[in-house]
């Protein structure tokens, strides 16, 4: 009997240590807030499941490692993590190759909701009350905008595009969608959620932008290995093209600078300084990053006005992102996760 | 309706296994395993030594992938259970490892690579592996080492002999086969064919999923048949003619956080080889004709399919009583066809080779060989290699022998490196490496023991190593880009017991692998410079307990792989983790006159370890496997 207790009692002593050690554990991982700063789009590689968030203080200049991953005890965000758009208290993490968006807290990034009832996702924007989320739906089928509840974040409506249904920008009370494996951006009445024009532009298009004079800027990556990306700018009042920028180089992304006046077009190592009121490519780059292996995406902190620019590495190992100020100088550099392509700034 | 016919015909050869098993088991005691068979034609290492050859078990289940992964050292990326695998051999990558059958190199030219889980061991009869680089030997992309596949030696007994083995297991794995050689003292006929299919709905519990999720969409079907028929002609020659075609269909596993459906794969696999060996007073000659087709279906409507012919001429002949040498030519003419490329391709490949084999004296053993290949426009580097071995101690069931080797090897740029439209690079130089080995096998045998040990250095400098990246206008493009330096250490030790009642087998192998990448991704990069390669674990370990008593025998395998990184910069937030693996199973045997049954139950993963060998692919946790076999 005494045996017995001997036993009950170590038992019990050890249940209690174990018990101390696992609460510890609880409080040495608090949720670790990011509600300031650059937030890093990480897709990770294809079929890897390895897409994540890098967040990065560009005062502190403090890095930490998948956001996601760290607040929701390691769970991964999934394959190829497109983009990621804040609005409100939530982000929107649009994972392509799983077929999901997962919703998350702003701040936190706690895992909140998930929407699975679309296919192959690619872009999210938020518009009245809506959100809006690009589909490629498949390689074979038209594209889709899906409309979202963005409280129950229920799939409302669809609204079928051209091929390849890639970014989405509302402007002037329209949402204009570039078809990327088409040469066409649909215009999209909000109200009637029905596509009121398509609109030609260059093959394969892509990033949207709208600069200072309300107009949308589309870049066309033009065909793979061609060397043909152009650039179109469209009147969102008239639907019409009423600019067209032949940039004789391979190109694919783009990002306007503070005051809207400036677009920033990313073509391998280099980046280019486009005024919105010229009608050229300029010779010469604005920035060249030498070190880069391949620059995959970029971003303008829309309040210091500096650049990043994401190099993804060419997949094989993390990549890196150089940060520069709006005159072009190098300001710092840091490693992001697997095939950054985009920023989101807070 | 084929389906139908399949699963009544599994069905009842189930149970008649089951019947015919537990009539047998009333009757009879003695037992046979498992018999060797010698590699057919010339031994495939007689010109290797120097090097570190080993005959493997050909197992009866399973495919080439689980022989080598459980077997030797070697770390295969498995994409989930029956799905793609690719090998890296002493540090290297899947398309640094030759495989040859019947002496053809049947890595695919298109992507340079061999899926090993294509491959049954159902159809095989002889798995011979030599470590590290041997290109002087056996050509194109044996830089890490190179896995031969080769038919038995034919007996021509004349008997008649038959196998039915039926397989069921966890997660719908059903396999049905049959194996017949028959002939008389002149021919001898070898026949196979099989089913097997697996479900592959195993659950399982990835940290990145957070909890336990029934993995779909990885199911997948394969048949085939191989027929073999060898010929004596007169006293010194003998024709044989060798047929396989292997059907493979799979769903590819979707990653670990997916839930669709991903693509399907469907492989066609055509080997066929004709093989004639005179042999006269002055040595032998051998000539080989082969035909191999790898046609893959992509989702149903992409369509890659090879067509290579291979012709081979060697002639074997003695050189005094203590030297033999060997010259030969190889010509290989690849005719390919994929969407991937404008047009279709054709590429030659003319290989030369000699080889020498001299007894220096009765403790040195040596051996020189060289190849040159061209291919296309292009000469591959030149490849010769020394190999030595020294018989530093021999009595009383007592060797201790030391080897040496110095090689040269390379890899010939694939049809896609070269010529994949957009942005294959057609001036591609082919891979080199360098490679020296040392190593010292230590064997002690008496009547009923027998105790050996080895253990192995080795050094190998890869340079021009293939790699994609986009360049300057971000097209994808392959260039000789990386330098790679893989040092490391092999040992294994054996035991065995044999007494009339009960044997004894106990082993283990132990590797230690440092695969260093040693050129930045372009000038600037220093992040990935000296770090291990991805895939590549530093510490591999592998034993196995096998006990036979009377009709039973029992195993005990355990399987070991250190933590692997998944990226070049080695960053520790990416990595696999290290796991060990522990499978048991009991069999017991048993023969009627001339009737021999036997019945194996295996238990693989018992501790239902969730592991993966690349990253984001479920492996299949704890999972049962029951064999039939009957033979006579």
């Amino acid at each position: 009997m005494k045996q017995f207790r001997n036993y009950f009692l170590s038992i019990l002593m050890l249940a209690i240590l174990v018990a101390s050690v696992s609460s510890c554990k609880d409080d040495e991982n608090p949720v670790k807030e990011f509600p300031s700063g650059v937030l890093v789009i990480n897709e990770g590689a294809f079929e890897k499941s390895n897409g994540s968030i890098t967040h990065y203080d560009p005062e502190t200049k403090e890095v930490s490692q998948d956001i996601f991953g760290l607040n929701n005890n390691g769970l991964a965000l999934g394959d190829i993590v497109q983009s990621l758009t804040i609005a409100g208290d939530y982000a929107y993490v649009v994972v392509n190759n799983d077929n999901k968006v997962e919703v998350t807290t702003a701040n936190t990034f706690k895992s909140v909701h998930t929407i699975s009832s679309v296919s192959l996702p690619r872009y999210f924007t938020t518009h009245n009350g809506k959100g809006y989320l690009t589909e490629w739906v498949s390689f074979i089928d038209p594209g889709r905008v899906a409309v979202i509840n963005l409280t129950s974040h229920a799939v409302e409506t669809t609204i079928t595009t051209d091929y390849g249904s890639e970014n989405i920008i509302a402007a002037n009370n329209k949402l204009f969608v570039s078809n990327n494996f088409s040469n066409t951006v649909s215009v999209i009445n909000p109200t009637s959620n029905e596509v009121t024009e398509t609109i030609e532009v260059g093959s394969s298009p892509g990033e949207l932008v709208q600069d200072s004079e309300g107009k949308v800027w589309v870049i066309c990556g033009g065909d793979y290995g061609e060397a043909n990306a152009s650039l179109h700018r469209i009147n969102t009042a008239t639907n019409e093209v009423d600019k067209t920028i032949e940039l004789e180089m391979s190109a694919g992304r783009m990002a306007i600078n503070k005051a809207k006046d400036q677009l920033y077009v990313v073509s391998g190592k280099a980046v280019y300084k486009i005024s919105i009121t010229d009608t050229t490519v300029p010779e010469t780059s604005f920035i060249s990053v030498t070190a880069a292996v391949g620059l995959y995406g970029i971003g303008v902190d829309t309040e210091t006005d500096e650049i990043y620019l994401a190099d993804a590495k060419g997949f094989a190992a993390n990549g890196s992102v150089y940060r520069y100020n709006a005159s072009g100088t190098l300001l710092d550099e840091f490693t992001a996760g697997i095939g950054p392509n985009g920023f989101v700034f807070r | 309706m084929l389906h139908l016919i399949l699963f009544v015909v599994k069905w009842i050869s189930t149970f008649l296994l089951l019947g015919y098993y537990a009539y047998a088991f009333a009757q009879s005691d003695s037992t046979l395993f498992l018999n060797e068979v010698q590699v057919y034609g010339m031994p495939v290492t007689k010109y290797a030594p120097g090097g570190k050859t080993e005959h493997l078990r050909v197992q009866h289940n399973g495919t080439l992938t689980d022989v080598l992964a459980q077997q030797t050292p070697l770390y295969f990326k498995i994409y989930g259970n029956g799905q793609l695998a690719t090998v890296a051999f002493r540090g290297t990558s899947a398309s640094q490892t030759a495989v040859l059958w019947n002496g053809i190199n049947v890595n695919s030219p298109t992507l340079g690579q061999t899926d090993f889980s294509l491959w049954p061991t159902f159809l095989l009869e002889e798995i011979t592996l030599q470590y590290g680089t041997a290109s002087a030997l056996y050509g194109t992309d044996a830089l890490g080492g190179s896995v031969l596949l080769n038919a038995g030696t034919p007996a021509f007994t004349g008997k008649n002999n038959f196998q039915l083995q039926q397989e069921a297991g966890s997660f719908g794995h059903w396999l049905t086969g049959v194996k017949a050689t028959y002939g008389t003292q002149k021919t001898e006929l070898r026949s196979k064919a099989y089913h097997r299919q697996l479900k592959n709905d195993f659950e399982f519990t990835s940290p990145k999923v957070g909890f336990t999720k029934k993995q779909q969409f990885a199911s997948t079907e394969s048949y085939g048949f191989d027929q073999q028929v060898f010929w004596k002609i007169a006293q010194a020659g003998e024709l044989s003619v060798h047929g396989q075609y292997a059907h493979n269909f799979r769903e590819v596993q979707p990653t670990v956080t997916s839930n669709n459906a991903g693509d399907v794969l469907q492989d066609n696999n055509t080997r066929l080889a004709a093989m004639y060996r005179h042999e006269n007073l002055e040595g032998s000659l051998f000539a080989t004709v082969g035909y191999v087709i790898n046609d893959q279906l992509y989702n149903r409507t992409s369509r890659t399919r090879s067509d290579q012919l291979t012709a081979l001429l060697q002639y074997d002949f003695a050189l005094g009583k203590r030297s033999s040498m060997r010259t030969g030519v190889n010509w290989t003419r690849y005719d390919a066809r994929s969407d991937g490329y404008g047009h279709r391709l054709h590429d030659n490949r003319y290989d030369g080779f000699v080889s020498f084999r001299h007894r220096v004296s009765p403790v040195w053993l040596l051996s020189l060989n060289a190849r040159q290949s061209v291919y296309q426009n292009s000469a591959a580097p030149f490849s010769p290699s020394w190999g030595n071995e020294f018989i530093l101690k021999k009595n009383d069931g007592l060797k201790l022998t030391l080897r040496t080797q110095l090689g040269r090897g390379y890899r010939v740029p694939t049809l896609n490196d070269r010529y994949w439209v957009p942005g294959g690079n057609p001036d591609l130089r082919a891979e080199n490496g360098l490679q020296a080995e040392t190593g010292m096998l230590f064997t002690k045998k008496n009547d009923a023991t027998e105790f050996s040990f080895d253990v192995t250095h080795h050094r190998l400098w890869i340079n021009d190593w293939i790699a994609w990246l986009p360049n300057n206008s971000g097209l994808w493009t392959p260039s000789n880009l990386s330098k790679v330096q893989v040092s490391g250490m092999e040992s294994q030790i054996s035991y065995r017991i044999n007494r009339t009642i009960y044997k004894w087998h106990l082993g283990a192998t132990y590797a230690y692998t440092r695969s260093l990448n040693k050129k930045g991704l372009n000038a600037y990069d220093v992040a990935t410079i000296n770090k291990q390669l991805p895939y590549v674990p530093i510490h591999a370990a592998r034993t196995f307990a096998k006990i036979s008593c009377k009709t039973w025998i029992a195993e005990v395998n355990t399987e070991f792989n250190s933590l692997r990184y998944t990226t070049l910069d080695n960053a520790a937030h990416q990595t696999l983790e290290a796991y060990a693996l522990l499978s048991v199973s009991a069999g017991k045997s048993l023969q009627i006159k001339k009737t021999e049954t036997s019945i194996r139950l295996q238990i693989n993963n018992l501790l239902n370890t969730y592991y993966e060998t690349i990253e984001s692919r479920a492996m299949p946790g704890r999972n049962f496997l029951t064999t039939f076999i009957v033979k006579f």
